[in-house]
């Protein structure tokens, strides 16, 4: 309990150096006066001795002693903690001689390490000087190496650990990669193998540039400066960064009013701050690596003023660099295609030196490319690491750190950018499937790494980002073509993801729709790897086998219908377009409606005529809409009503009773349940009595007249009685491959009144619905062509195929008078 | 207390979620989930190789309601979630013997 009077001093808010002021005053007054002859000293270690201490941090103690009695000691102890304790400071202490203190650290990495930054706080001088020598001597000499390398695997574990996605999103600003622990991990390997003492030491040896140690110290003392008023806000020790005080804090330590973008702003500082720090520490590591190696000196020439020393890239020409991008570029290249690090050297260079001339003119190609090669993640890293990427990429300054204020994105911005050029790239080797109709990797990979170029610039980011992404395209030296193609990936990005998802598609009109969006096979392809690569590339929670099953089968569906549909040819494509907009005009959102195959299936006046019809039909209450137009020899009879089981067959039957002849006919079913048909229709004796036909559609339309009966009766004329064929030939096809929408059912056999009629009642009757017919009857020959649906709208099972084969077989040889087979149905001739 | 379980096309998550707010349903927990049952998988077959689809894509809506409000529920979930074609889910409805919030620890009525 604190002691009335004495204020609790580790919440106040305070400075470190204040507050370590404090803490140093307190324990040199509270050690017992008695005991200042005896061997004894208080240490300050760890965090405390190296003058870092946030409110809520452990002061951490090490009573040395020689073999002093446990009375003495803990009167001394007693004395220090509770003074501390009664300011509510966590003190950690141990208790210790020299031997214990040295065999301590040989088994402890920790308190090794603790030891590396110690101060004398009160007690012997000359007995903390003595253990500061034999730690020198006995601990740290002779086990430089073997040290650093329990170091680096700490590192390892502690990036295991903390590389999990969800602490990008909630840093731990001090375990964390790139948090503090890692800035100690610098001064720690420094001070163990060369004996260096903090980063103007550093400087002095040459390790790091003024600029780096600049930065390195500002991203420390900033990292500082949050974790304490995170302490201060948690009001305990917390040192994990979580949601719920970003805002806060972000308004608190001065990044704006409006608490979103404030906490947008304070993050992308933050994961600098850390990404500098890590990318120093990994550097370092890298660098001692490089001396220890084994073959140090190898090298090998690349080209000339590149090379490959110490298994690194390292620059010679180094001048050279400044003045000519391509040549600095060449660089970065040769890490996208061998994925190796920079010489340190090289590094550290190009870091400290920014390049004489303007990025004007140069070969951006060579970035394009570098972008395709298998390590561009890497060399994009690097890019970000020396400045290079803004150089090249000055849109990137916005984007780096840049948080997503949404819980998919775990990434900042620039990092998810790179990312998903990183899984571009393993998608070429995961899923190579499709990658040969890519046809331009360049446009594809440099649309992935801009896709989200102006986002966080206000709504609507993939039409102001396919903007500036063809202007950087064009910059970096894309045709125009190719320019156009990333501006549309980008235009696109959401696109696939909006419709897989929330659209149905088992639509025939959906998916056909979006085809036609894509224009050609090449943007689909791409898009579709962007559009994964993209998920892949924001976290875990934007992608699963779930979504990867519904995008995959948009883009199949779409694939095919640009491939091998009536979309495949571009001429037709292009017609289309433009028969919809023609028509948009006169009909709005009439034309929502339409298959693609009907808007093709006539001369555009003609199919005006129709839709006029269909909007007439639409608005009034009959049961059908009827046009007739006398043709050359014959009439085309076009008929609008709504679907229902067994129509065409009915409508078939009509005109049969009539003795009409069915020449050819297109039916059509919009997704609305409208049925436009039409008919080319001749009749035995030329004229045709319409009134009389009409009124038999009447009835048969409204379920009068029984129509199976009547059409089996019915007798041919005189004038139509053909003699038949000895074999006739009957083929019928079904194809559940061709359409991702329907059956196929294809049938051609000798024609003969009625047949259409038993074909379509049978089909009904199996039960299918037939959605689409192209019947032509030549030379006596019915060729027909049936899109057919389970009534529940699914193409048929694939085992119910054969079964339905057989069936139309039989019917249609007893119909056609084989001689063969035992037919079934009563002749009718 | 009844639970119910409505198995939906994934593109109508959207339209029933909206419309269960409409009627005052102020929770629910959303899967995306795989199966297959009388809608069989599918398999595209794109330059002659083929994509097999076994189990489809859908989601899972989960709430737990009054006995009394389930007619309301379970009849806004039909209209709008049907297509009319196959596939459409099902909706399953299983009683609950007690809803605790752990937070308050209250019980019943009070927890849903």
């Amino acid at each position: 309990m604190p002691q009335p009077g004495i204020k609790p001093l580790a919440s106040e808010r305070s400075t470190s150096r204040d507050r370590i002021r404090e803490v140093d005053r307190l324990v040199k007054e509270t050690f017992p006066k008695g005991l200042k002859r005896k061997p004894l000293a208080v240490v300050a270690v760890g965090g405390y001795g190296a003058k870092e201490l946030a409110p809520f941090s452990d002061v951490d103690l090490l009573f040395l002693h020689q073999d002093l009695p446990e009375k003495v000691l803990s009167e001394a102890v007693e004395k220090v903690t509770y003074a501390l304790w009664d300011r509510r400071f966590e003190v950690g202490y141990r208790v210790c001689t020299i031997e214990e203190v040295l065999a301590d650290a040989l088994r402890d990495l920790s308190f090794l390490t603790a030891l590396l930054s110690v101060r004398h706080l009160a007690g012997s001088r000359q007995l903390f000087e003595k253990l500061l020598s034999l730690f020198e001597e006995r601990i740290i000499s002779g086990r430089r190496q073997e040290i650093f390398l329990k170091l680096k695997e700490a590192r390892q574990e502690r990036v295991n650990r903390y590389g999990e996605e969800t602490y990008l999103l909630e840093p731990h600003l001090k375990e964390g990669i790139g948090g503090l622990r890692d800035y100690h991990f610098i001064l720690w390997v420094v001070r163990i193998l060369f004996g260096l003492k903090g980063l103007s030491d550093m400087e002095r040896a040459g390790l790091i540039t003024r600029e780096e140690r600049r930065s390195l110290k500002q991203a420390r003392d900033f990292l500082m400066k949050v974790r304490e008023e995170l302490h201060l806000l948690a009001n305990r020790r917390e040192d994990r960064l979580y949601f719920e005080y970003q805002p806060t804090l972000a308004v608190k330590l001065g990044f704006g009013i409006d608490p979103e973008q404030a906490t947008e702003r304070f993050m992308a500082r933050v994961y600098r701050a850390m990404t500098i720090v890590r990318e120093e520490t990994e550097a370092l590591f890298d660098h001692v690596e490089m001396v220890f190696g084994r073959s140090p000196t190898e090298r090998r020439e690349l080209m000339p003023g590149l090379e490959i020393l110490s298994g690194r890239i390292h620059l010679s020409f180094r001048e050279q660099a400044l003045i000519d991008p391509s040549y600095l570029l060449k660089i970065f290249l040769y890490q996208a295609e061998t994925g190796l690090k920079l010489h340190h050297l090289t590094r550290s260079f190009l870091k400290e030196r920014t390049p004489l001339k303007d990025f004007s003119g140069f070969e951006g190609r060579i970035f394009t490319k570098l972008l395709t090669k298998p390590f561009a993640y890497l060399a994009l890293k690097s890019l970000r690491d020396t400045g290079v990427l803004l150089y090249l990429l000055p849109e990137f300054e916005r984007l780096l750190g840049l948080t997503q204020f949404d819980v998919y994105h775990v990434h900042p911005l620039d990092e998810h950018l790179f990312l998903t050029v990183h899984e571009l790239s393993k998608l070429r080797r995961e899923e190579p499937d499709f990658w040969d109709q890519v046809e331009d990797e360049e446009v594809l990979f440099l649309a992935g790494l801009l896709h989200d170029v102006t986002k966080g610039l206000g709504r609507g980011h993939a039409r102001t980002g396919a903007v500036k992404a063809k202007e950087i395209a064009l910059r970096l030296g894309l045709t125009e073509k190719q320019a156009q193609d990333v501006e549309r990936l980008v235009a696109h990005h959401l696109l696939m993801v909006e419709t897989a998802l929330r659209r149905d598609l088992t639509e025939e009109k959906v998916v056909t729709d979006f085809a036609r969006q894509m224009g050609d096979v090449g943007h689909l392809t791409r898009l579709y790897y962007l559009t994964v690569a993209d998920s892949r590339a924001t976290g875990p929670s934007a992608w699963n086998e779930w979504k990867a099953a519904l995008i995959r089968e948009l883009f199949l569906k779409a694939a095919k219908l640009l491939a091998e549909g009536e979309l495949a040819k571009e001429e037709l494509r292009n017609e289309l377009l433009a028969r919809e907009e023609a028509l948009r005009n006169h009909f709005g959102d009439l034309i929502e409606i339409l298959p693609p195959c009907y808007l093709i299936h006539a001369p555009l006046p003609e199919i005006e005529d129709e839709l006029k019809l269909v909007r007439e039909f639409q608005k009034g209450q009959d049961l059908f809409r009827l046009k007739v137009k006398r043709l050359n020899g014959h009439y085309r009879l076009t008929i609008i009503t709504r679907d229902r089981p067994g129509l065409f067959a009915d409508l078939a039957g009509a005109f049969a009773l009539h003795h009409l002849d069915i020449r050819s006919a297109r039916i059509f079913t919009f997704t609305d349940g409208t049925v436009l048909d039409v008919f080319e229709i001749a009749g035995p004796y030329g004229e045709i009595w319409w009134p009389e036909v009409e009124e038999t559609l009447n009835q048969v339309l409204s379920g009068k007249l029984d129509l199976e009966s009547m059409v089996r009766e019915i007798k041919p004329l005189v004038c139509a009685i053909k003699k038949p064929q000895k074999t006739p030939e009957i083929i019928v096809n079904l194809n559940n491959t061709q359409s991702d929408f329907f059956t196929i059912v294809e049938v051609f056999a000798p024609d003969r009144l009625g047949l259409l009629y038993f074909l379509a009642k049978s089909l009904s009757s199996w039960p299918v619905d037939i959605q689409r017919a192209f019947i032509s009857n030549r030379a006596d020959l019915a060729s027909d062509v049936f899109y057919v649906r389970t009534l529940e709208g699914e193409k048929l099972p694939e085992e119910d195929l054969p079964e339905l084969k057989t069936f139309l077989e039989r019917l249609l040889s007893d119909l056609c008078g084989s001689e063969d087979k035992t037919p079934k149905r009563p002749k009718t001739h | 207390m009844r639970k119910i379980e409505a198995i939906i096309k994934p593109f109508k998550l959207e339209e029933v979620k909206e419309a269960l707010a409409e009627i005052g349903i102020k929770g629910m927990t959303v899967s995306e989930v795989k199966g297959f049952g009388r809608q069989k998988g599918h398999r595209e077959i794109y330059r002659g190789a083929e994509y097999v689809v076994d189990f489809l894509p859908k989601i899972k809506i989960e709430l737990v309601v009054e006995a009394d409000q389930v007619d309301r529920v379970v009849e806004t979930i039909i209209k709008s979630a049907r297509t009319g074609k196959i596939g459409d889910g099902k909706i399953f409805i299983l009683p609950v013997e007690e809803a605790i919030r752990i937070r308050t620890g209250e019980r019943g009525r009070e927890a849903i």
